[in-house]
């Protein structure tokens, strides 16, 4: 049973520049009294959600529709409970497994065998859910004795095929995805969108944030716009698409979205 | 967060707790990761991990036969001294080094795209450096047989003094991973001040040389947690005021760090 629960949540974000991330700057502040410089905070805020409420139950396949910069990727890393919202309550019940880089985690010197181990975990994979797959993962990516191998060696093929097969293989409750995940080369495609299929059937709940309608169509059951950080509509994907287009048509590209973390 | 509160309210305290405690039982994928930092290190070196051992002994070997003489030293008693003192330091020095980074290094890109608990990479910098400590301890058995360092009533109390120091090493981890997220000087700062602390805490030198100025080496804390290790494996006893420093210190540490971590963990991801 999975379950996602936001009431009105809000994200602020603290953005320091370089010199601003230092001690001497609190120092001269203390030394100052504050009185030099001339705003009180010595770091520019930017709100990269406000008042974002969401109700989603099993089943439910989210896109998230909206420019560079909308807080959609900052709306993942709130659903993946990495970001704690400034305000508001968030309530996530079942397994969340964010797919943000399939190869996170994975360390080149050690061998395919050793990153399947690493990667799992990181995944939060229990290590009998990693060791019952480990076969068919090895079979799946097509690498043979290369997996005792380092993965250093391996040709960006071989490493997609091999991130690709270990993150499918888990079944968590609540899946996100920041764009769709690419299964690599040609000749591996059509085994690859089976084994998605597959994958994206088990989850309970979908979130996918990205700009190609065709794989939201294909994906969600219904959809989200975001626009600086808030909702400006929800309803279905085809929906949201026309609206984000008008919006986008109105606005033009010289009013692009200039706050908020991509 | 122009001034916030520094006292955590009674939510943030136990999710800071709670972090913990799952950072902990991670220890599946800490572990797996320290093992393997441990073996890139050595990663196609024909002798692998026994160089943790083998350049420890080179260090320990060069240092105590040089300072033996300096300080006109019978080897037999200087040796086993400097060998305990200069693994145990290289233990906190390098656990508080790369804590100051255990958020902002590797782990950073981690934190921002896994939902592992934060503490999980906090237990990672621990695990690793103990590895290395307890990898290198082999030669304090090679030294404390060659030069026959009794085994005294005494040295039992090395099993309570070990994980005392532990505890007294791992806060400042804790802590200064976390303000170095925030601020990025706090790493020089701590490395500069390691680098003087290693020359005022009785290591090279023991503190009965200082004389009539013993009281500066008795007001150093890091030489009291050194103590409570170091005297019982060469078969004294620590001194009382060693126990109590080491323990209030760290009590007062982890005190002030929990505190701190409960009121800022959540802004860390935000801070990477």
């Amino acid at each position: 049973m999975a379950e996602i629960n936001l009431k009105s949540i809000a994200v602020e974000f603290p953005i320091y520049d370089v010199t601003r991330q230092s001690l001497r700057h609190e120092i001269i502040r203390i030394g100052t009294g504050g009185v030099i410089r001339q705003s009180d905070r010595d770091f520019v805020v930017v709100r990269a959600l406000e008042d974002i409420s969401l109700h989603l139950t099993d089943g439910d396949r989210l896109a998230l529709i909206g420019h560079n910069g909308a807080g959609k990727t900052t709306l993942l890393r709130i659903l993946a409970g990495i970001f704690e919202p400034t305000r508001g309550e968030v309530t996530i019940e079942g397994r969340v497994a964010p797919l943000f880089d399939i190869t996170l985690g994975m360390d080149r010197e050690a061998t395919g065998f050793e990153n399947i181990r690493v990667r799992g975990l990181f995944l939060g994979m229990r290590p009998e859910q990693i060791e019952a797959h480990t076969e068919e993962i090895v079979e799946f990516s097509d690498l043979g004795d290369y997996i005792h191998v380092p993965i250093r060696t391996y040709s960006a093929g071989m490493l997609v095929r091999l991130a690709f097969a270990i993150s499918t293989a888990m079944s968590p409750d609540i899946l996100l995805l920041d764009e769709m995940i690419s299964a690599g080369d040609a000749n591996f495609i059509e085994r690859a969108q089976a084994r998605l299929s597959n994958f994206l059937n088990r989850t309970g709940i979908l979130v996918v944030a990205s700009h190609a309608p065709d794989v939201l169509r294909d994906l969600c059951n219904k959809a989200i716009l975001l626009e600086h950080g808030r909702v400006m509509g929800t309803g279905s994907v085809d929906e949201m698409w026309d609206l984000y287009r008008e919006i986008s048509a109105n606005s033009g590209a010289i009013k692009a979205p200039t706050s908020g973390a991509a | 967060m122009a001034a916030p509160a520094l006292v955590p309210g009674s939510r943030d305290l136990a999710r800071a707790f709670l972090d913990l405690r799952n950072g902990f039982l991670d220890w599946r994928l800490w572990g797996l990761l320290g093992w393997l930092d441990i073996k890139q290190r050595y990663r196609r070196s024909t002798l692998g991990p026994l160089w943790l051992i083998l350049s420890s002994a080179i260090h320990v070997t060069a240092i105590g036969v040089i300072w033996g003489t300096l300080f006109n030293l019978p080897l037999a008693e200087f040796m086993p001294y400097i060998c305990l003192g200069l693994l145990i330091w290289n233990f906190m020095l390098g656990i508080i080094n790369e804590g100051c980074t255990a958020f902002t290094g590797q782990a950073a890109g981690y934190i921002t795209q896994m939902t592992r608990p934060l503490s999980t990479y906090f237990y990672w910098v621990l695990w690793r450096n103990l590895i290395i400590f307890l990898h290198s301890f082999a030669i304090y058995v090679v030294v404390a047989i060659v030069f026959q360092i009794p085994i005294t009533r005494f040295t039992p109390l090395a099993l309570v003094g070990l994980p005392l120091m532990l505890a007294f090493s791992a806060w400042p981890v804790l802590l200064f991973g976390l303000i170095s997220a925030r601020y990025r000087d706090i790493p020089q700062i701590v490395g500069s001040l390691l680098t003087v602390a290693f020359f005022v805490t009785p290591i090279l030198w023991k503190k009965d040389m200082l004389a009539d100025r013993a009281y500066l080496a008795q007001f150093n804390p890091l030489s009291h947690a050194i103590d409570v290790v170091r005297d019982p494996l060469l078969g004294v006893a620590p001194a009382p005021e060693s126990w109590i420093i080491t323990a209030s210190i760290t009590l007062v540490g982890w005190v002030g760090t929990m505190v701190l971590f409960s009121r800022y963990r959540a802004r860390i991801p935000y801070w990477l």
